[in-house]
């Protein structure tokens, strides 16, 4: 239960940050929130108390295959690979989308020749 | 198993996302040879869906889903592979999405004619292609990551296309330039929705492959658990936002006034219902079971179809008009689908209902001939409102009154949409309205069926009150001053015109013959993963 409602307390605030309108930076900052939240979450949801890296060299292979032979491993041996997979891809996929976003909204700034008339106030905009 | 078909299956990826960037290359020099470059790759895509829709047509007889799938990667066993995967529903959905595409790339030289930035130069073409691409990856994707990341292909490039193909006709907008950014910040927060969901499914299931879950859910029994109604709401909030549902509606509004007319139809007649309804349908259906969902889908789909007209008899721009026309077609759309997942649930739960085995299904072909055709109709009104926009330079209803005698063929092409949208028989709103009425009052649910003819009736009042100003409104100056539009744009609305009145026409033959064996697939809800397993030879769930 503990990381569901870890992430969802960072995304909320993320959406706090999006909703509260204070100017384009901190919208940003807002989705880069909610988005890392979730990399949290995958995470999280992969993680096995003492599992190691899903990095398979031969040795541990080795290790692993003997104490499932022996009948001591609980198959907790890694963390879950696929859950970091994904955190992954999904990160590459909100840079993607973080990067756009900064992108619009500085091309927004620009097409105004007003250099900071989009509050970027805090940021040193 | 159909070898080659199955095989045609990347391609239909493939060839647009290749095509993109051949246009992208292309485009910066050359606009025109940027559209014919584009042109190709849309076209041999329909060509290839249309070869899967005729043996849908032939194989609707009687010989049992019509359907491709090709692993990709991975282990299907563990739940975990990659794979595409088409079936009835996929193959209606990338017919719409291809012909849509098409159309708007015939469309757009014309509109871009005389206005050396707009459409951002040649890039357009590269953007619409890779949405293009995007959507077919999500119609085709057989697990729920996969398609979470086309659908990000998809968003991506929309957003781009948003921000880099503003109107041809500078609108008087202070916050136009904060526009796009809206519209991206609202589809980002709807992407991490969708992904809370995936991973939540993730989590609870050990699965991502949506035959494995939908096996799993199925064995899970038929008491619905919180935590199936907590990853369900997410999803319809996330991907209500990509189908432009009220609350989150606003975007679609803001984006389709501010950029092109050819962006704002590829949004309404493609996006909205692929990215949105489509992967909506698949997921709440195949995979989590909808049997539980449909008074939530209700809730969502009536407060659209009600909020979308009211919101445009206040609009005075065209193409926010349009827009909010659009979220009242999803909004139906949604109505059908949850209405049929109430009576499909309902009808098998007991005897003692008296609710008819049939009304299940038919508001689910109500539901897929709705989607067909709003995004005939939604791609067609854009197109009108861009040859408007491009003849007389405004898009403002009080400025471009009685176009119908200056442009006949926008005229009759806009008349025809409004009133295929506003239930008109032999239009297709009138049949959409006929089934799901008669559907809700099968299952009793007599308020319902009000509810929708009362929708309905909005939509008739706002457009017949658009048609009455513009079409045959007092002539304006500006409307009096300019002519028809270019032959190509002139050919797209002609054909998505032609389409739109097929679809109403032959409504018998495309309900029987498309819709069936959509709804057939809706119905049989986590069947789904079974049909898949045994295509592949037998894997355990």
């Amino acid at each position: 239960m503990m990381p569901y409602l870890f992430a969802s307390g960072v995304f909320l605030v993320g959406i706090h940050a999006v909703l509260a309108k204070r100017g384009p930076a901190k919208t940003v900052v807002g989705i880069i929130l909610i988005q890392m939240s979730l990399v949290l979450m995958l995470v999280l949801i992969g993680y096995r108390s003492g599992g190691e890296a899903p990095v398979v060299s031969s040795a541990a292979w080795e290790r692993v295959a003997s104490e499932a032979a022996s009948g001591q491993a609980g198959g907790a041996a890694y963390v879950d690979p696929v859950a970091q997979a994904l955190a992954a891809v999904w990160m590459v996929v909100s840079v993607s989308v973080t990067m756009l976003a900064v992108a619009v909204c500085t091309g927004a700034r620009e097409r105004r020749r007003a250099p900071g008339s989009l509050e970027i106030g805090g940021l040193g905009g | 198993m159909r070898s080659l078909q199955a095989h045609a299956l990347p391609l239909l990826i493939a060839i647009p996302l290749g095509g993109a960037f051949v246009a992208a290359l292309v485009g910066r020099q050359r606009r025109r040879t940027a559209a014919v470059v584009a042109f190709l790759p849309s076209a041999v895509v329909l060509l290839i869906v249309a070869a899967e829709l005729r043996e849908l047509l032939a194989g609707c007889g009687g010989a049992g889903p019509v359907s491709d799938v090709y692993p990709l990667a991975g282990v299907l066993k563990t739940g975990l592979g990659v794979s595409l995967y088409a079936d009835a529903l996929a193959k209606v959905m990338l017919g719409v999405v291809a012909a849509v595409g098409l159309v708007i790339i015939i469309y757009s030289p014309g509109y871009a004619r005389g206005a050396p930035n707009a459409l951002g130069g040649g890039r357009f073409y590269a953007l619409v292609l890779l949405m293009v691409a995007g959507m077919n990856g999500v119609v085709l994707a057989g697990d729920l990551f996969t398609m979470f990341v086309f659908l990000e292909v998809a968003s991506i490039a929309g957003y781009a296309l948003v921000a880099l193909a503003p109107s041809a006709v500078p609108t008087v907008q202070a916050r136009g330039s904060a526009l796009p950014f809206r519209c991206l910040v609202t589809g980002a927060v709807a992407s991490g929705l969708i992904m809370f969901a995936i991973a939540l499914v993730y989590a609870k299931y050990g699965a991502l492959d949506m035959a494995t879950l939908s096996g799993r859910v199925a064995a899970g029994g038929g008491r619905l658990q919180i935590s199936d109604a907590v990853i369900a709401a997410l999803f319809i909030g996330g991907l209500g936002v990509k189908a432009g549902l009220v609350p989150f509606d606003g975007w679609l509004a803001d984006a389709s006034g501010a950029s092109a007319a050819p962006v704002g139809a590829l949004f309404s007649g493609a996006a909205t219902k692929c990215l949105g309804l489509y992967a909506l349908a698949r997921v709440l259906f195949c995979v989590m079971g909808a049997g539980h969902f449909g008074q939530m889908m209700i809730a969502v789909g009536l407060i659209s179809a009600i909020a979308g007209p009211l919101a445009a008899l206040g609009q005075s721009n065209l193409k926010r008009l349009f827009a909010c026309h659009a979220v009242a077609g999803s909004g139906v759309v949604m109505i059908g689908l949850g209405l049929g997942a109430c009576l499909t649930g309902a009808a098998a739960g007991g005897e003692h209902t008296g609710v008819p085995a049939d009304a299940g299904r038919l508001a689910l072909v109500g539901a897929v001939f709705a989607l067909v055709n709003q995004a005939a109709l939604g791609a067609l009104l854009f197109l009108c409102a861009g040859s408007v926009e491009k003849s007389t330079g405004s898009s403002r209803l009080e400025d471009i009154g009685g176009i119908g005698s200056a442009m006949p063929v926008t005229a009759l092409a806009t008349t025809v949409g409004a009133l295929a949208a506003s239930g008109v028989p032999p239009l297709g709103g009138f049949w959409i309205l006929l089934m799901l009425v008669m559907a809700a009052a099968l299952g009793r649910m007599y308020l319902l069926a009000g509810a929708i003819v009362l929708a309905n009736f909005l939509v008739l009042v706002s457009l017949v009150g658009v048609l009455k100003q513009t079409v045959f409104g007092r002539v304006s100056e500006r409307a009096a001053a300019s002519g028809e539009a270019p032959p190509g744009m002139a050919i797209a609305m002609l054909v998505t015109a032609i389409v739109t009145v097929g679809l109403g026409v032959f409504f018998a033959a495309v309900a029987t013959g498309l819709a069936g064996p959509v709804a057939d697939v809706l119905a049989s809800g986590t069947g789904y993963g079974e049909t898949v397993r045994g295509m592949l030879g037998g894997l355990s769930p």
